[in-house]
């Protein structure tokens, strides 16, 4: 992020110096494409690699688990992670989701709350070439979107805020496009214990 | 001579947090030992990472410490773990400034004054106590200065300082301190380059300070963000923040690999 935000100082200073020009602009992405092919190694660490795939069987298994017939021959809940078992009798228990997406899972809080910081510096590097926003960068969008996601299924973890927590959740906001792009109204259905936000746009 | 009593409690009676055995998130992403082989090597570490001062010194005693100033430091070693960066990640950081604030008058009224700030602020009793011990702290921190006489305690100092700004909204001022503090850090490490004959080393401060110094980098980061300024510290290759965060790994031969999670 150290380095990121360098680049992004040095990119501002060349805007400011040199004028709007294609020249100026392709000078500033071959820039970040260095920073950003790091920042995406980081995925690629056996350590990281290792820390997704136990999420995503952690989810699998949570959702094969909340399906009433498996047809296997055990009960999954006895090797449900522990982080994050829904419970029946505890509603605040069941992760909240953003918007319309699927609810996450989480099966480790550390690894999720990491894997947003990756997310928030994904965003914040995309703003140095395209320090527009609303604008529709697929990869950019993607990143706000699970990084909302996450962090509306983090559930009690999601009320420590960190400065981290706060800028990625502002990054997220500045992909989406604020007030413009979507307008944002939060509806608490009176009858669900999943507490859901209703968007209009 | 005659020297004044030392007010500070002896370390026995403060209560300390419970320490986990091992790296708390070796769990975490390990499922056996055979990663953790991996990352061994045979360069040699230091004992204890948590320690500032290779030869502790004797305890330095200080009249300007109140007995009501004594919650303060217990309010350090139970609560920082949360509020200084990575300090959850390396409780054992918490200790290690406690134990250097009792041989260094500096940073031992930065640790009352960081304590008092948020502590104060808790229970709404004003700034005025976190103040004095910050003008306390300055004023050694000037008089080192003036001297020439740079060490780890003072590096360590001013980042406090620089936090205690960041906390009190000033972020300006807050700057200047991580210029300064960029300033002692090079002159510790041209010093230790001169002593160690012209070569470079990466133990050429304690683990503690070069956690202090990533813990550094990144308020230098959110700061720059937040106000969209270029950041005070300089572009560092990605190995040397590797090297300032992974000395501080005391006693787990596997939290590199750890660490490259952890570290983006």
């Amino acid at each position: 992020m150290h380095r990121a935000c360098h680049i992004s100082a040095d990119a501002m200073a060349i805007r400011q110096t040199r004028g709007p020009s294609s020249t100026v602009e392709l000078e500033i992405e071959a820039c970040v494409q260095p920073l950003l092919q790091r920042h995406r190694e980081w995925r690629d660490r056996p350590v990281v690699r290792e820390a997704v795939e136990r999420e995503r069987n952690g989810q699998l298994i949570y959702e094969l688990s909340s399906i009433k017939n498996t047809g296997l021959p055990l009960d999954l809940s006895a090797i449900l992670p522990t982080a994050q078992v829904p419970s029946e009798e505890l509603s605040e228990d069941i992760p909240m989701a953003f918007l319309d997406y699927s609810p996450m899972y989480l099966t480790n809080f550390f690894w999720n709350n990491l894997l947003n910081h990756w997310r928030s510096i994904e965003i914040y590097i995309s703003l140095i070439t395209t320090p527009d926003w609303g604008s529709c960068e697929p990869i950019r969008l993607a990143s706000a979107v699970e990084l909302c996601r996450t962090h509306a299924a983090l559930g009690k973890e999601r009320n420590f805020l960190t400065t981290g927590k706060i800028w990625g959740l502002h990054l997220a906001g500045i992909a989406f496009g604020g007030p413009d792009s979507y307008q944002v109204t939060f509806v608490r259905e009176s009858c669900s214990p999943v507490e859901r936000i209703s968007v209009d746009h | 001579m005659s020297t004044a009593p030392a007010l500070i409690a002896p370390l026995s009676e403060l209560p300390w947090p419970t320490l986990p055995d091992r790296d708390p998130f070796h769990e975490l992403l390990y499922d056996d030992e055979a990663n953790v082989s991996e990352s061994s090597s045979n360069e040699s570490t230091p004992q204890d990472a948590s320690c500032l001062f290779k030869y502790s010194p004797a305890p330095i005693p200080d009249t300007e410490i109140r007995p009501n100033d004594l919650p303060y430091f217990n309010f350090f070693l139970e609560e920082m773990a949360d509020v200084l960066p990575y300090a959850n990640l390396f409780p054992s950081a918490i200790h290690g400034l406690f134990s250097g604030s009792i041989h260094h008058k500096a940073l031992r009224h930065s640790v009352l004054s960081i304590s008092a700030l948020i502590a104060d602020k808790k229970s709404a009793l004003g700034k005025e106590r976190a103040l004095e011990h910050l003008q306390k702290s300055m004023t050694l921190i000037n008089s080192s200065l003036s001297a020439v006489e740079v060490d780890e305690g003072m590096a360590i100092s001013i980042f406090m300082l620089a936090y205690i700004h960041v906390a009190s909204g000033e972020h300006s001022t807050a700057r200047k301190h991580l210029r300064g503090l960029g300033m002692v850090l090079d002159q510790l490490q041209q010093d230790h380059f001169v002593r160690n004959g012209g070569r470079k080393s990466p133990f050429a401060m304690s683990p503690l300070t070069m956690l202090v110094w990533r813990m550094a980098i990144r308020m230098d980061f959110i700061i720059a963000i937040i106000y969209a300024r270029r950041p005070v510290f300089p572009l560092y290759d990605p190995s040397t923040l590797t090297v300032l965060t992974y000395q501080y790994c005391p006693g787990s031969r596997g939290v590199p690999q750890t660490m490259d999670c952890i570290l983006c």
